[in-house]
């Protein structure tokens, strides 16, 4: 009976050795970090947030050791009016995602705590529900050539 | 029976007529072209007088605007996407209609947050798009003179981390020769409406 439980404790870990790992149920992609534009500081940053779990996550905070305010905001066109608002979290439904990008849901970066210029690392601390995800990427001149 | 002839003969060339004539009617109508996004004000709008200046150092007048066609965006500096976005589009366009043989209007940025956009600022700004985009700016009054004429809602939006936004209205304005505003262009802008529509709206200014 003892070596029974015993090849079955065994069984178990090889068989869950065997299983794929499915990453963690939250995942950061397509990193955008532009370089703010003359005469500004503040840098704008889009990603793409998925949800793979199965429970609905919310992303309350996004820090970056470059700069000393960091703030989620929201470009809306409303009867032909700009206006930028904070947004004070970001909830995503379970297996879904949201888009920061441009004209719509994007991040402030501002007050550099240092020099960041296009080239220059930064890194992009998530805090959400479960956990923090972090991100590393690259600030990138604000105007691509076409 | 000859009576009944020429009566045909006559309804026969009334309907060829009238045919005719529907004919030339929609090929003259077709033949001029159309704006495909632009929305071409009636009888244009001409500005009032207002004083702002560029960012030369320039005095710019209701007068710097007439002899050419121009296309005017109303945002700010510290404004993060659609500003940067929509005088990127403009600029892009412009370099497509040049490479075509295309005369291309002037691009003229004016800020609504003078308080931040000061000469200096606007000429680092405007010149990192690498057109000639003249940023232009001045007192709140001289600035309301302009766009209350041409409809452009502008206001200070305070953030809670201590700065502050600008609303402001994303339009594009078509200004004629006469410094009149002959059309508009609403948000969300694409390159390809600029390069389409600008040459058709200078063509039946």
């Amino acid at each position: 009976m003892k070596i029974t439980t015993q090849v079955l404790s065994l069984a178990a870990i090889f068989l869950s050795a065997c299983v794929p790992d499915p990453g963690p149920p939250v995942s950061i992609t397509d990193v955008k970090i532009l370089a703010p534009m003359p005469g500004s500081s503040a840098g704008v940053a889009y990603f793409k947030i998925e949800n793979r779990s199965e429970t609905t996550i919310t992303v309350s905070r996004i820090d970056s050791p470059q700069y000393n305010d960091v703030e989620m905001h929201e470009t809306t066109i409303e009867d032909g009016v700009s206006r930028m608002r904070p947004v004070e979290s970001i909830r995503i439904e379970p297996a879904s995602s949201v888009n920061f990008m441009p004209g719509e849901k994007h991040l402030m970066l501002m007050r550099p705590s240092a020099s960041v210029v296009p080239g220059s690392p930064v890194t992009l601390e998530f805090h959400y529900d479960f956990g923090l995800l972090i991100v590393n990427a690259t600030m990138q001149n604000r105007l691509p050539s076409e | 029976m000859s009576t009944t002839r020429k009566l045909l003969a006559m309804i026969f060339m009334l309907l060829a007529f009238t045919g005719g004539a529907v004919f030339m009617y929609q090929a003259i109508q077709g033949g001029r072209a159309q704006p495909a996004f632009a929305t071409v004000w009636p009888g244009s709008k001409p500005l009032p007088e207002f004083s702002l200046m560029d960012h030369s150092g320039n005095a710019f007048t209701r007068t710097s605007l007439q002899g050419k066609w121009s296309l005017m965006f109303f945002g700010f500096t510290h404004c993060p996407d659609i500003c940067p976005a929509t005088l990127q589009q403009l600029a892009i366009a412009n370099s497509r209609l040049t490479e075509s043989g295309t005369n291309v209007p002037d691009i003229i940025l004016v800020s609504v947050d003078p308080e931040r956009d000061s000469p200096e600022v606007m000429a680092a700004y405007v010149s990192h798009f690498g057109g000639d985009i003249r940023g232009v700016t001045g007192d709140i009054p001289e600035l309301r003179k302009l766009t209350s004429a041409a409809g452009i809602f502008f206001e200070k939006s305070e953030l809670p981390s201590g700065g502050y936004s600008v609303d402001h209205s994303a339009v594009v304005l078509v200004i004629n020769e006469n410094g009149a505003i002959h059309a508009s262009f609403g948000a969300p802008h694409t390159i390809d409406a600029f390069v389409n529509d600008v040459p058709v709206l200078m063509g039946s200014g």
